[in-house]
This record gives C-alpha cells, structure tokens and sequence, in this order.
C-alpha cells in the first residue's frame, strides 16, 4: 500500500497539488515506490489548462503556485526551456543513499573480534585433506592401433635405435637433416572427434569407417541433431535437407489421426497413411521422399510406436489403452526392473545374445508375478531378439504378439524401452497368459518375417490339473488363494506356485505393489514366513534355500538371482550357511518379527 | 586446412548439406558420414599441399 504525502497551501492550492501528484503516480505505476518520477510545468499545463476551465497563463500561475506551496514534494529543476519536477510514489523524492557501513568485505578483513594469532588450530589443521583422485591419462587411438601400421623408413630407423642390444650409433653430422616423419606430416590430416578419438582423413574411406565409423556416426547423428539452424532433417538412420522435405496441413494431420484412431483403432504403419489417408501411389516416383516427409513432420504430432523396419504411429490416447494396466503403475514397474540396467541383468548366463540372435527365439521362464500382471521384463536375452528403437530417445513401441500354435491368436503389447539407469518392460500379456499358460511354464518367443510380429510357442505335455496360487482380488482386500488351474505345457516345477513350494506365502503379509519396492522387508518377511527356526526366541535366526527365496520372491516383483544374491550380501543380518547346498541364515529384527505377531495386515485363517 | 583447425560436426557443414541437397533423396547417415570425411579429407589435403 502506498502511504500518500500531506499537501500544503491553500484549499485550492492543495487540490490542484494533490491532482499533479495522482497524475505524477499514474505516470509512475510500475516504478518502485521510491523512484524519482518527473514531470514538465508545460505539459502539466497543456493537461490541466483545459480542464480547469482557464486560459494557459493562469493555469501555469496556479499550478506554480501549488508546487511551491510543496516544494519538499515536487523538487524543481530546470533544462533551460522548462521546470521539470520530481516526485515519487510515496510523497517526496529522496535519492538512494548506498549503504556501505557494514561489507562483507570488511568484516572479513576487519573483524569484530580478530581471533588470537597464536590459536594455531583455528588455521591450521591437522587432518590430511583427501587426495584429489586424477583421471586417468586419455591415449590417442592413434598410438593404440593406428602407429604400428605405419611402416615408413624413418620409423624403422627409430625402432632400430631404440632397441637396447643394438650398439650406439654416433650421428654423423655430414648426413642431410632427417625428414620429417610421415606421422608428424600426418598431423594436418587428423580430426579430432567430440568423443576424443582422433582420426586420419588421409587413410581410405574404408579404413576410416572400418576403424572409427560408429564413432563417427555417433558424433555426426549429435552434430546434426543439435544444428542450431535445423538444416538437417533426421528420423531413424535417414537424413533430408529440411528445406526440402514437405510439410503437412492441419487437416492432413487431423485426418490421420481420425484414421489411426476412430478407423483402425491400432497403430498404424506409414505406408498405410499414405495410401490410404494421404492417396499417394507407392509407385510414385518421389513415393520414399513422401514417406520420409510424413515420418519426419508426425514425430512432432503423434506417437512413434515402430521398430526398425515397421514405423507405426500412434495417438497418445491408443498407445495409453494398448497394454494398459490399471494394477501396477510404470513408476512401481520402472523400480522393479531398474536393476536390470544396473549390471543385475543374468538372462545371458545360459544362453549368450549371439546364439539367440542365431536362432531368433528365446526361453523364458514365466514366473508368477510376469504370469499375474501380463508383464516381462525387457531383459538382455528379450533384447536380443526384438527389434532396436528406430528414433533417439524412443520411449514406446507397440508389438504384436501371436500364439505360434494358434495362429488365430494375436494381442498387441506395450514395449517400454529402458533408458539410462530405468529398466524396460513389455506390457498386455494379462490375457494371453492367463489364456494359454500357468505360472512357471517355459515359453519360447521367437522373430517372425515381420519385425513388428513375434510369436510364443510352448511345449505340449499331458494334461493335469494342479492347485496354484492366484491373488483373489474378489473382496476389498486382495489375497493369495489357491485354485485348480489346468497345466497344458512344460513347466519350471520350481516356479509352480504350488500349496507344497508357495503355501506358506498366506501366512505373510499381502504386500501392495508400491510396498514391493523395498527388496529388503519381502526379503525379510519372506525368510520369516519359510524359513526354518534355527535361532532362540530373543535371537531369532531363519534359515532358508536361496533357490526357494528365489521362486518366493518372483511372487512379489521382478528380481533376477543375481540381485538377489547381491542384496543377501549386502544384507547385513545374511549370511551364507557353510557346507550346505545354498542355505543362507537371516537374522530378523525385533520390530518386524513382531508384525507377525500383531496380525496387521495379515491373513487371518479364521476369517475363512 | 590444418586439422587441429577443423572442428568436427561445424567445418564442412555446408559443403555437406550441398551434398544432401545434390542427392535429392533422404540418404542414410552412413552415407552422409562417408560424404562428411570425404569433405574433410579434401579441406585438410589442401592445406597440406599450399
């Protein structure tokens, strides 16, 4: 609030003063409340002349009059031609004064109270400061592979000289000064590239490109991409002149969503939205340019789902429904399977990614949180054989998955592509597991001609019925139950949650998804749900298999056998029990213990 | 052109988007990057043989 000066003079001097001062804020609406605000007689006069009904002369005399009668509000100064005066918002105009009584610069070298000079351990210190760790030294790649290619005169004259059985040769100085080898000639011929590699342009192309060429794709694609005047046109491997490559209407745009989403309700390829929404003849001559042109201008549109070789475009609202899975958030998802990106990652342990990659198919155990919530994790062997991202950064792809033994049967599945430290996953499975499999059963998941299709196929096996674990979200609060389910194809009898390897799991707590989180109390509680007692009653100790902690845990979230025994050697209380075939001995601690004791959030057999 | 003068990813800019534009065609970026040390090569053996 702007706390307004008092006037001086007459009635009529004040009004007219108080007027000048109002006009004077409007003029100095946004300025700070102490900012000079100025103002010209004459234009004061032009202004108020007219409205006061009087002639130029008497209005300057009164507004005059008005001023002096506040001279300590309006200060006057003049250019020569006219009176200029000044004010501010809040009355009078005071200049700022800069305060420099106290400066942080002063009280640092003059301070208030100097410690004494001989109190040595207020300077000095004996603790060793920490040793600044040194990056180890970069070596050229030049001196790592290109150097001893180098075969010229010069260079073998050095090495014979540098060899210490070799007598010392005297130089002869009547002998013409010694060329200047080839590699320092070489020097106005080497590039360094944004990673550090340096490379000779001098060499032939295919020695160039055979030695450095993903770096320097690498280096030209980050190049290109962050142009400043955007004079490339990139999308996947391809590159335009952006100038050149067309542009598409509004209307253009709307009609292809319309398509992808009211007509066809699945992704849509791209030579499909150009025949089809676009009627461009795949038989055109500038058919690839058009082509190129719609993949470019609707990744700022739509949705890019495509892998390589199939450029599928989606919109936001049909990629959110396909795969969509309302029990378990991509936030919880993500931390189940981040680990797989932290080096925890054992899917190529039996199997390595070039044997996969030869036979196009992967096995696959499906445990029982994959079997229950349609998910699998997007593993290194997965990796392996589904088709690479297409575009940088590329977050979603959407694949379509058939039943090898029946072919009838497709579903489209979410690809979630991991990123840096977040691991990946697809999702929609729900059904096709539940249709066809039970958990624990080997799947195998194989390429197709299309790279967009992939199949499951399984082993047939004779018929049985079993009694497995399900989660019974029939009441408000969900629980484990068992039920007769029919086993049709080869199972991992260890990962069949039957009441024999997983009964006991209705005796812990139904952990929510968001509290899987924490590896370490399922861990916990899981050993004290199936481990054996082997501790006293103030010091308790369970003793469990790690093969069986292993198929309990898969009930509960994504975890690999080498997290796991990566989080039983970090567990403090753990300990590997000697002589036995994988026991491992974990000491609960008092607080959890007693959960179970209290029966919160536990199943309660009477209720049943 | 010296080569420690050539920075990679800006010398030769031009000449390579005039290669892109001659090709009429989206080019692979294999191709664009062959075309780029060729580019190159030719700015560097200059310099050498001034």
């Amino acid at each position: 609030m702007t706390t307004l000066p008092t006037f001086a003079g007459t009635p009529a001097e004040r009004t007219l003063a108080e007027q000048i001062h109002e006009i004077m804020r409007m003029q100095g609406y946004f300025y700070a409340s102490d900012a000079p605000i100025q103002q010209r007689v004459s234009l004061l006069v032009g202004y108020f002349a007219p409205r006061r009904g009087g002639d130029e002369a008497t209005t300057r005399a009164e507004i005059t009059a008005a001023i002096n009668a506040n001279a300590e509000i309006f200060a006057q100064t003049s250019d020569g031609e006219d009176i200029i005066i000044t004010t501010a918002r809040t009355g009078a105009y005071r200049a700022r004064v800069a305060d420099t009584k106290h400066s942080l610069q002063a009280r640092l070298y003059e301070p208030e109270h100097p410690l004494p000079v001989d109190d040595l351990s207020i300077v000095m210190t004996t603790t060793r400061p920490i040793m600044p760790k040194i990056d180890p030294v970069y070596v050229s790649d030049y001196w790592l592979s290109d150097a001893p290619t180098t075969t010229d005169d010069t260079e073998q004259v050095d090495e014979i000289s540098t060899d210490t059985d070799s007598p010392v040769v005297t130089p002869d100085v009547s002998v013409a000064p010694v060329k200047v080898p080839h590699h320092l000639r070489r020097d106005a011929t080497r590039v360094t590239l944004p990673q550090g590699i340096t490379i000779d342009v001098a060499l032939s192309l295919d020695q160039v490109m055979g030695l450095h060429g993903e770096a320097i794709i690498s280096a030209l694609r980050v190049s290109i991409e962050k142009d400043t005047i955007k004079r490339f046109a990139v999308f996947g491997n391809h590159v335009a002149y952006e100038h050149d490559v067309r542009s598409f209407s509004k209307n253009d745009i709307r009609q292809i969503s319309e398509y992808i989403e009211n007509e066809q309700q699945v992704p849509v390829l791209d030579s499909d939205i150009l025949v089809n929404v676009l009627r461009i003849n795949p038989r055109a001559v500038d058919y690839e340019r058009q082509r190129f042109a719609l993949n470019y201008r609707l990744h700022k549109e739509l949705e890019f789902v495509g892998v390589a070789g199939a450029n599928l475009w989606a919109t936001r609202k049909l990629l959110d429904k396909i795969g969509a899975n309302k029990r378990i958030k991509a936030a919880d998802m993500s931390a189940f399977v981040n680990h797989l990106e932290e080096g925890f990652d054992d899917s190529l342990t039996v199997t390595s990614a070039a044997t996969i990659q030869q036979r196009g198919s992967v096995e696959h155990k499906l445990t029982f949180f994959e079997w229950e919530y349609g998910i699998l994790p997007f593993n290194d062997a997965l990796a392996a054989i589904l088709p690479p991202p297409v575009i940088n950064r590329q977050s979603n792809a959407v694949l379509t998955f058939e039943m090898a033994q029946h072919a009838h049967y497709a579903i489209s599945v979410n690809v979630r592509f991991p990123a840096s430290t977040r691991g990946g996953w697809l999702q929609g499975f729900d059904e096709l597991f539940r249709e066809w499999f039970v958990p624990g059963a080997l799947i195998t998941i194989s390429r197709t001609n299309q790279p967009n299709v992939l199949t499951i196929g399984y082993t047939e096996v004779e018929d049985r019925i079993e009694q497995l674990l399900y989660i019974d979200d029939s009441k408000k609060k969900s629980k484990y139950a068992f039920a007769e389910m029919r086993v049709t194809s080869t199972v991992d009898e260890d990962l069949l949650p039957t009441q024999a390897n997983v009964g006991r799991i209705r005796k812990i707590k139904f952990f929510e998804i968001s509290e899987r989180k924490n590896i370490h109390t399922l861990l916990e509680n899981i050993f004290m749900g199936f481990g054996e007692e082997v501790g006293s009653k103030q010091d308790p100790i369970y003793r469990l298999s790690f093969e069986q902690l292993f198929a309990v845990m898969s009930v509960y979230r994504i975890v690999t056998r080498k997290y796991l025994l990566h989080v039983l050697d970090e567990h403090g209380q753990c300990t590997r029990v000697n002589n036995t075939n994988g026991m491992w001995d974990c000491k609960i601690d008092v607080v959890v213990n007693e959960r179970n004791d209290t029966a919160g959030g536990f199943y309660d057999d009477e209720e049943e | 052109m010296d080569g420690k003068q050539i920075t990679f990813g800006t010398t030769g800019f031009d000449e390579l988007l005039e290669a892109l534009r001659e090709a009429g065609e989206p080019q692979d970026i294999a191709w664009l990057a062959e075309r780029y040390i060729e580019i190159l090569r030719k700015m560097a053996q200059t310099e050498e043989q001034e």
